[in-house]
């Protein structure tokens, strides 16, 4: 025994050490456990109604921001306050429907807005109607309006939109002998935007030295996202088109009453405009890459990149050591962008459902929506604000509004929203990295059909 | 079976069996050739496992652009911050709150340690030094629980704590890996390795069962312990889908949660940032690791011994 | 169960007596104690390991969604029938076992080939024993990301392999190279682990056993493989089942690196379940196929350990 004892001695002031270390932690956890917050404060002269605090769930450095929460704070002195919760964007979603139903809900939430249906649908969100301003519905954006209401009533009065353009690098494509367009009436087609990112590439296709396009800065820096890239597809369709033509159908990639995906995601004009997206990362065509290269715009590596209006911030923060500008997305058939951002709205459950409304209510009106606009370079949604803000009627964001009014649709309306988004987004990747694109498309097709039809 | 009987002459030469002088040069060679073998596997084993390592410190203390750029063509550059910047480090830091997120992880997983050697010592003696019917049906179901993958396991769990009111909080994060099957199973190993003569002996003079397992079981298996301790903290540290369903508040979210926002899936990552966030989250570890090695590694290995 | 919990009761009564000399009625206080030390265990396992798993039975014959739980439908065994006829799931369930079976096959001899050299005279041993230790301490969200960065196309193993001539290739993206590098990593990640318990299995070798084989004329490869493999058969069925259940349950490579792509060859059941559950709302139909990957772990791990036992066991 005395042996067994001595040899393993050399152990214990480690051991000791760990178990000192546990305890400790263990004290503190159950005291961190024990302590929670009270969600309403004591009452004062300022606020009658004592302090009340919202938690807010966001995702990471978006609406609303510590500076619209402030903001809001200080204008009701201090009556109301905040504690925020930031999750990445694409655990957003997951997050939202995982706590809804739990007593941690938050009070607020910034949501995507194509989402507005099925939370709505659902009574997880509140209706905003009865905290409109006077004027409201005649100043908003028609698109933002359909988007964030649901059977009449709107749950969500938006702060922000966001349309796609697509950026090029004059220097290289002055070189490279490209003229682009700069207005939205000499939009390239595909064809032709493909032909001048070809001639602009430098080095071998797939893994070029200098792009042609850009690989996307949109979702995890690959390509298939339903914002960016589900936009090609359905600008191979006509909506003048007859209703029952498969060319309508592409146009709209859902059918009206969000229960089909059938033959109008994996329409013909749907699948050749599959195969031309293929084309953009394989074989001697390729002119983006597969994988991601965060940044390859901005380090001067692509001549091409289809982004959001926040490039233009991010490239004068870089200071480039380039000439740039931004031209109208390229279509098939039909321009189209696809609208809808990250709006701000009120569960339903929250026990300060009041006073979160009003909150969410002045942060998406002006003046506090004009200084967001302005400060984050969001495209407004209010006529006024826009009118109000000049820097919105210059290039590059003149581009964007443009678009926006012309060609905005907003992306297919759905109660399943999340999972149209992520069954299609998968396919889109796979038709990128190779998959047969009919094939494939309907296969996202029955996945999606039961899901659509049961409408969860 | 042939192979007993034809046996090449340069494996009984070094058998030790017929070591005719002829063969010396030969052995020269031949020790010469598994010098080299050896330099080989070993500079194999140090681009495969250290190399990334460093490119990832490395990496974590440049910007990305000097990343994209000092990867291609490999050269010493890759893995040398040149440059060094505390930039990426920073932010994590000040933006989002890694310190914050280091603390509670600790918490955590200091918890679930002590719980853990509070709740499996006993098990594990009961399991090993105390005769009673159903033993192996009880160790059976709980080894089962080993099987039970964590990520599958999430979403009743959740259910669960909420009902027990302790969602969204440090312990509601750290109790449930508690009862550790996979700890239990270590602990069990190295108790059965203490010879049951030390019980005997001690119940002869008249020890109870709480006695022998704490001065006579407990004192033997201390190395075991830290091996266990260490294990469990890494499960702890390491673990990544259950805090981030669990914990919704952000002062107290966990470190893995806090570095994949950074990594986040689905996110275009910042390769500098994720970077220095996947170092900030190994580094703690890896010290531990370094300090209680000769204790972490044998402890586990005996584990493989029955 | 049963005579645990009824142990308890009289085990409460009889702490006093705990401590008092062994004599008639020891089997029962043994009991008592028994029951006393296992308790705590035990309860914490039955609310916190098997109480989710009851919650995961009967949620897996239910049709609802996250967002509204309260809106539940029963459909007996729709989603286990569902499972089968579904060709992603189908796939998913192919895929994990390819991965589970190449991570196995790949990890088993390297990592004994690797405590054999390990075992041996070397200057660098224990540098090189915590080198391949690692990634066993290393989270797999941190390893998911670091691989993704080497893999990239503009990653490190592709500039490395561009310094000696090989063109890029597309690891992640390819349908026939994207399992493969998730089970390069996982073996990457497993190795270490695998190689320390054959390391353990190594030394614990009787030495009597080996001297008498050599005085018996046995040659190196001869004891190698009559003795010292014969031997590792136990170590080997731990190991075997340790990394396959740890292949079984990946999970970060599918959700950080490829998102189950390219055509779902890298969709991992554990991804799958997450996913189902989380994003494509139908946690009913994801509690029945986590209910179908407990019982593919378990079958598995009960065969390898009898068949392995029976052939080898000495």
């Amino acid at each position: 025994m005395n042996t067994v004892r001595t040899v393993r001695r050399g152990t214990r002031p480690k051991l000791m050490m760990a178990s000192g270390v546990a305890l400790g932690a263990a004290v503190t956890l159950v005291l961190a456990g024990c302590s929670s917050g009270e969600d309403v404060g004591p009452k004062t002269a300022d606020c009658p109604d004592g302090v009340i605090t919202l938690s807010v769930l966001r995702a990471e450095n978006n609406v609303p921001n510590d500076a619209e929460l402030n903001d809001y704070s200080n204008s009701v002195k201090g009556c109301v306050k905040f504690k925020t919760q930031d999750v990445p964007f694409s655990q957003l979603a997951d997050k939202i429907s995982v706590l809804a139903p739990t007593g941690n809900a938050p009070d607020i939430v910034g949501y995507d807005s194509p989402n507005t249906t099925d939370y709505a649908s659902k009574g997880i969100l509140l209706p905003l109607d009865k905290y409109l301003p006077a004027g409201w519905k005649e100043d908003v954006l028609p698109a933002t309006l359909k988007e964030q209401s649901y059977q009449g009533k709107v749950y969500s009065m938006g702060v922000q939109q966001d349309v796609l353009t697509i950026y090029y690098n004059k220097d290289l494509t002055d070189a490279a002998g490209i003229t682009v367009p700069t207005t939205i009436d000499k939009a390239w087609t595909w064809a032709q935007a493909r032909d001048a990112m070809a001639k602009c590439q430098k080095g071998t296709p797939g893994t070029p030295d200098i792009y042609g396009l850009a690989p996307t800065q949109l979702g995890d820096g690959t390509p298939g996202t339903v914002y960016g890239d589900l936009v090609m597809m359905r600008s191979a369709g006509d909506p003048k088109a007859p209703q029952d033509s498969s060319a309508y159908k592409t146009f709209y990639a859902l059918s009206p009453d969000g229960k089909s995906a059938d033959g109008w995601l994996n329409t013909p004009e749907a699948v050749d405009a599959a195969k031309f997206y293929q084309s953009l990362f394989n074989g001697p065509t390729a002119v983006s890459s597969k994988t991601g290269r965060p940044n390859a715009f901005i380090d001067g590596k692509a001549c091409f990149d289809i982004y959001v209006g926040e490039q233009a911030l991010n490239l004068k923060k870089a200071n480039v050591p380039f000439k740039w500008g931004n031209a109208p997305m390229p279509y098939i058939k039909t321009p189209i962008v696809q609208t809808g951002a990250l709006t701000v709205g009120v569960m339903a459950k929250s026990k300060h459902a009041d006073a979160a409304a009003k909150a969410v209510a002045a942060m998406s009106t002006a003046p506090a929506v004009t200084k967001y606009n302005q400060d984050a370079i969001r495209m407004p949604t209010l006529q006024s604000v826009y009118n109000s803000l000049p820097m919105f009627h210059e290039p590059p964001f003149d581009m964007e509004y443009n678009e926006l009014l012309q060609w905005g649709q907003p992306r297919p309306v759905t109660s399943s929203f999340s999972q149209y988004n992520d069954i299609v987004a998968k396919a889109l990747k796979d038709i990128a990295y190779g998959s047969d694109p009919q094939q494939r498309l309907n296969q996202a097709v029955s996945q999606l059909q039961p899901i659509l039809s049961s409408g969860r | 079976m042939t192979l007993t009987t034809t046996g090449p002459p340069s494996t009984r030469a070094a058998g030790g069996q017929q070591r005719p002088t002829t063969t010396q040069p030969r052995r020269i060679v031949r020790s010469g050739g598994r010098v080299l073998a050896t330099i080989v596997i070993v500079l194999v084993i140090i681009v495969a496992f250290l190399g990334p390592y460093i490119w990832m410190f490395a990496s974590g203390l440049k910007t990305q652009n000097s990343i994209f750029t000092d990867v291609f063509p490999v050269s010493w550059k890759t893995f040398i911050p040149l440059h060094a910047t505390i930039e990426n480090v920073v932010e994590l830091f000040t933006e989002r709150d890694i310190g914050q997120a280091l603390v509670n992880s600790g918490l955590v997983a200091g918890g679930q340690v002590l719980g853990a050697l509070v709740v499996c010592c006993p098990a594990a003696y009961a399991l090993t030094r105390i005769k009673f019917p159903g033993r192996n049906i009880i160790f059976a179901l709980i080894l089962a629980t080993f099987m039970l993958p964590a990520e599958a396991l999430a979403l009743p769990m959740f259910e669960l704590i909420g009902k027990l009111g302790i969602e969204d909080t440090l312990v509601g994060v750290g109790i449930p890996w508690i009862a550790n099957a996979f700890g239990l199973f270590l602990l069990r190993q190295a108790f059965e390795a203490v010879p049951v003569e030390l019980d005997e002996a001690a119940r002869l003079d008249g020890a109870g069962h709480f006695r022998i397992f704490w001065s006579v079981v407990l004192p033997n298996v201390r190395a075991d312990l830290v091996t266990f301790v260490l294990t469990i903290f890494l499960f702890s540290w390491n673990a990544f889908l259950w805090p981030l369903i669990a914990i919704q508040s952000p002062e107290k979210q966990l470190v893995q949660v806090a570095i994949a926002q950074s990594v986040a899936p689905g996110e275009l990552p910042n390769w500098g940032l994720s970077f220095a966030g996947a170092s900030i989250a190994t580094i703690p570890l890896l010290v531990l690791f370094i300090f209680l090695q000769r204790q972490l590694i044998p402890g586990l290995a005996r584990s493989g011994m029955k | 169960m049963a005579t645990i919990s009824a142990n308890k009761k009289s085990a409460l009564g009889r702490i006093a007596k705990r401590f008092a000399p062994a004599g008639g009625g020891r089997a029962r206080r043994d009991y008592a104690a028994a029951a006393l030390f296992l308790a705590p265990f035990v309860i914490l396992a039955l609310i916190f390991q098997y109480g989710p798993l009851v919650l995961m039975i009967r949620n897996s014959f239910f049709d609802y969604t996250l967002i509204n739980p309260d809106l539940s439908t029963f459909v007996g065994f729709d989603n286990f029938v569902r499972i089968f006829t579904d060709s992603g799931t189908v796939q998913s369930l192919v895929v994990t076992l390819l991965l589970a079976v190449g991570v196995v096959v790949v990890t088993i001899p390297l990592a004994f080939l690797l405590a054999v050299f390990l075992n041996g005279k070397l200057p660098a041993r224990g540098a090189v024993r915590t080198m391949i230790f690692l990634p066993v301490i290393t989270s797999s969200v941190v390893i998911a990301t670091l691989w993704t960065f080497l893999l990239n196309a503009n990653g490190l193993v592709n500039s490395a392999l561009g310094a000696v001539g090989i063109s890029p290739q597309p690891f992640l993206t390819s349908g026939s190279q994207a399992l493969p590098a998730i089970i390069a990593l996982t073996v990457w990640q497993q190795l270490g682990m695998a190689t320390v318990l054959y390391l353990g299995g190594l030394q614990a070798l009787p030495k009597d056993l080996m001297e008498a084989a050599r005085i018996d004329g046995a040659n190196g490869f001869q004891r190698f493989v009559h003795i010292t493999i014969p031997m590792m058969s136990r170590t080997t069925v731990l190991v075997v089942v340790v990394i396959t259940v740890f292949a079984l349950q990946s999970f970060a490579p599918a959700y950080i690196m490829t998102g189950g792509a390219p055509n779902g060859t890298t969709n991992t059941l554990v991804y799958l379940i997450y996913r189902t559950a989380f994003t494509l709302q139908q946690p009913g139909y994801a509690s029945a196929i986590s209910v179908l990957l407990l019982v593919i772990a378990l079958a598995i791990s009960l065969v390898q350990m009898r068949l392995l036992r029976t052939r080898w066991d000495y």
